[in-house]
């Protein structure tokens, strides 16, 4: 019969999807319990190269003489940072990469004990944990602020838009999932959206301030951050009154006989 | 205002205008008489072709009854297909003296689909005037029956390998079951007959788009880039390029743009003919670039011992990988010769992933390029020969494999495409 053997072959690609899933192992834009992301976006030769170019980036930067001189230390030739496919930006994306990739075991410091530690005070909300990991990663920018614009430019070129913009949107993931934020609904993208704004905002900020510490990033990061809170809240409202009125106009209209 | 250049341009407007609406009303028909006015001189030769052909189909016929024994000239066969084809009718309808050109112009020819048959007899002992189902009508044009061999002592038997050196088969554009030995000489023959124009043809083949790859190859790989004081030498390997197209651009952008005179290329190429027009070219190079350079005349798959193992910095071949007899062999040999940490770059036609731009570059590689190889270069089938080979070799994500597979490691998605994929770059490193 038709509908069986449809049903039958409904099963079996039901059951070939998981597979063809793991195989391909495409990057995720969102945190899957069921599909931990794969180990390591550079491999072992990259890796040793990146790694031993990163330590000279606060005196040449993100430039190709920087990898140049981490492919010797790491005992490759000049000629083999052709490994690296975009050059330089593959120095900054490496950076970009580590330092998410550092946020979660720095998480766990941060917030792992607080509560057993401190029973008096209460849990933190999600905002305030959202403010405390963007001012943890911004602070992972710290030794190489004074080449983050150069980074930045870098990043800015059309070429790299994409990867970089990826990263970020990764990034803002990685944040408001650390926070503890497990709401699927139509504001996911919103706060993700709101939150990359502002993280990459104050990054800019940052790499003009010369203030100690970078209290005034701080500052900068927590205005912005409760001005998108209000922003929302003020959104909030908004269409909350706009779905009660248009309701209500619906039902005066019912009550004078209109078929609606 | 100045009304005499608006006229001057509005004129020539309507003239351009014209003249495309004459291209587009009567192109065709100019193409197909400039052919028969170009093969005019021709024709003598090719009819004693033909009556050679004849005589050959003939033969074989006699001797396919025999036995199933395969044939080495299926030209007779070709043309007798022609006849019964439907455009080659209309054609000669309207030239009757230019058969030769028109088979030249225009050809609608049944022919094996490639890569389903793999056995060296199967295509050629197929019966030839009954399409079984695994042929198919082909649109374009293809070298398969064209390109079969002109019979002489060594190359009269394509499916005896036996006679070679090494038994392996391989491909030549559409034609499966050559011998290594054989593809390279017919190879060596196709680039023999195009030396000459080889720059004048990649130019319009390719819109010049070619030199921008060529370009940006060399700019990607930044030869002579060095952090020690002084510039740490590089030995460069230029393997397939006779021409110097490469080989000149690294050492310029080597000494000229890095400021390292430490850095020498090595031209390899097995052809004598396009090493020589390399070495009159590099006549007009600066004194110190011409010092850097030294040319060799070597098969990619067994480099001489003038090339020791772990010698070489940077292995580059562009646009010459896919005409290798054997391109496993060829890339262990390229893991052989480079240093650990060297790097091995290649630049290729590859597979265009849109299918609008696949459609139009399918329609311009083999409907243009052997036109244009025909009426610039005078040598249709050494064109036809590039266009199928080009069809032949392996996708993207296979080469990277290949690659892969030799020992090297490549960095994030292993290639880089350039113009939607029509060529590509891949580059691997020799681990430590």
């Amino acid at each position: 019969m038709a509908p069986s053997r449809a049903f039958t072959r409904l099963a079996a690609l039901q059951r070939a999807r998981p597979a063809a899933c793991r195989s391909s192992a495409v990057p995720r834009a969102y945190h899957s319990y069921d599909h931990p992301p794969p180990p390591g976006s550079f491999n072992t030769a990259e890796q040793a190269i990146l790694s031993a170019a990163y330590r000279h980036v606060p005196e040449h930067g993100f430039t190709q003489h920087t990898l140049s001189l981490g492919a010797r230390e790491a005992g490759y030739l000049d000629i083999s940072t052709n490994l690296l496919p975009e050059g330089p930006f593959s120095l900054i994306r490496y950076h970009l990469v580590t330092q998410r990739e550092a946020l979660a075991p720095r998480s766990e410091t941060v917030f792992g004990g607080g509560s057993e530690k401190n029973p008096g005070h209460p849990p933190l909300q999600v905002s305030d944990k959202v403010e405390r990991l963007a001012w943890e990663r911004l602070q992972g920018n710290k030794d190489v602020n004074h080449r983050w614009q150069e980074a930045l430019a870098v990043m800015a070129q059309p070429t790299h838009v994409p990867a970089s913009l990826r990263e970020l949107a990764l990034l803002a993931d990685e944040i408001i999932y650390l926070a503890g934020d497990a709401s699927v609904d139509p504001s996911w993208y919103a706060k993700r959206g709101a939150l990359s704004t502002v993280y990459a905002s104050s990054e800019l900020f940052m790499t003009n301030d010369r203030s100690p510490g970078f209290g005034e990033t701080r500052q900068f990061l927590r205005r912005r951050l409760d001005e998108s809170a209000r922003v929302g809240s003020a959104i909030g409202n908004v269409a909350q009154w706009v779905g009660f009125t248009a309701s209500a106009g619906v039902n005066v209209l019912r009550s004078t006989g209109v078929r609606i | 205002m100045a009304t005499g250049p608006n006229v001057a341009i509005g004129l020539t407007v309507i003239f351009l205008v014209a003249l495309c609406c004459c291209v587009a009303y009567k192109g065709k028909v100019w193409v197909k008489q400039f052919a028969v006015m170009m093969f005019e001189s021709k024709k003598a030769q090719q009819q004693v072709n033909q009556r050679r052909a004849r005589r050959e189909e003939r033969e074989l016929a006699e001797e396919e009854e025999s036995d199933l024994s395969p044939s080495s000239n299926p030209r007779g066969g070709h043309i007798h297909k022609l006849r019964s084809s439907k455009t080659n009718i209309k054609t000669m309808a309207v030239h009757p003296a230019g058969t030769g050109a028109m088979r030249a112009a225009v050809r609608t020819i049944i022919s094996s689909r490639p890569g389903t048959t793999t056995t060296p007899h199967s295509f050629i002992s197929r019966p030839r005037h009954v399409t079984t189902p695994t042929t198919k009508i082909k649109t374009f044009c293809t070298t398969t029956p064209a390109r079969a061999p002109i019979p002489t002592s060594s190359t009269s038997s394509p499916a005896q390998p036996s006679d070679s050196s090494n038994g392996r088969t391989t491909h030549f554009g559409f034609q499966d079951g050559l011998s290594e030995t054989e593809k390279t000489e017919r190879v060596a023959g196709v680039f023999h007959s195009v030396a000459e124009s080889y720059d004048r043809m990649n130019d319009l083949m390719s819109f010049g788009v070619h030199r921008i790859w060529k370009d940006h190859f060399v700019t990607s790989l930044n030869p002579g880039l060095s952090s020690a004081t002084p510039p740490t030498p590089q030995r460069i390997l230029d393997i397939a390029g006779g021409t110097g197209d490469i080989a000149f651009r690294m050492l310029h952008h080597a000494h000229v743009l890095n400021h390292n005179p430490n850095v020498h290329v090595t031209i390899s190429d097995i052809n004598a003919s396009m090493l020589a027009v390399g070495k009159s070219r590099s006549q007009s190079l600066p004194a110190s670039q011409q010092a850097a350079l030294s040319f060799l005349k070597a098969d990619a798959t067994s480099l001489p011992p003038q090339i020791p193992s772990a010698s070489i910095d940077l292995y580059t071949v562009a646009f010459g990988i896919r005409n290798f007899a054997n391109i496993p062999l060829a890339l262990r040999e390229a893991h052989r010769v480079l240093k650990p940490g060297g790097v091995f770059a290649c630049l290729e036609f590859s597979k265009v992933n849109n299918f609008v731009l696949d459609a139009a570059y399918k329609r311009w590689s083999f409907g243009a390029i052997p036109l244009i190889g025909q009426l610039v270069a005078g040598d249709r089938d050494s064109y036809q020969y590039l266009v199928e080979s080009i069809e032949r070799f392996p996708s993207q994500e296979r080469f990277r494999r290949m690659i892969e597979d030799a020992g090297f490691v490549v960095g994030g998605r292993g290639y880089e495409d350039l113009t939607g994929g029509v060529a590509a770059i891949h580059k691997g490193m020799k681990p430590l």
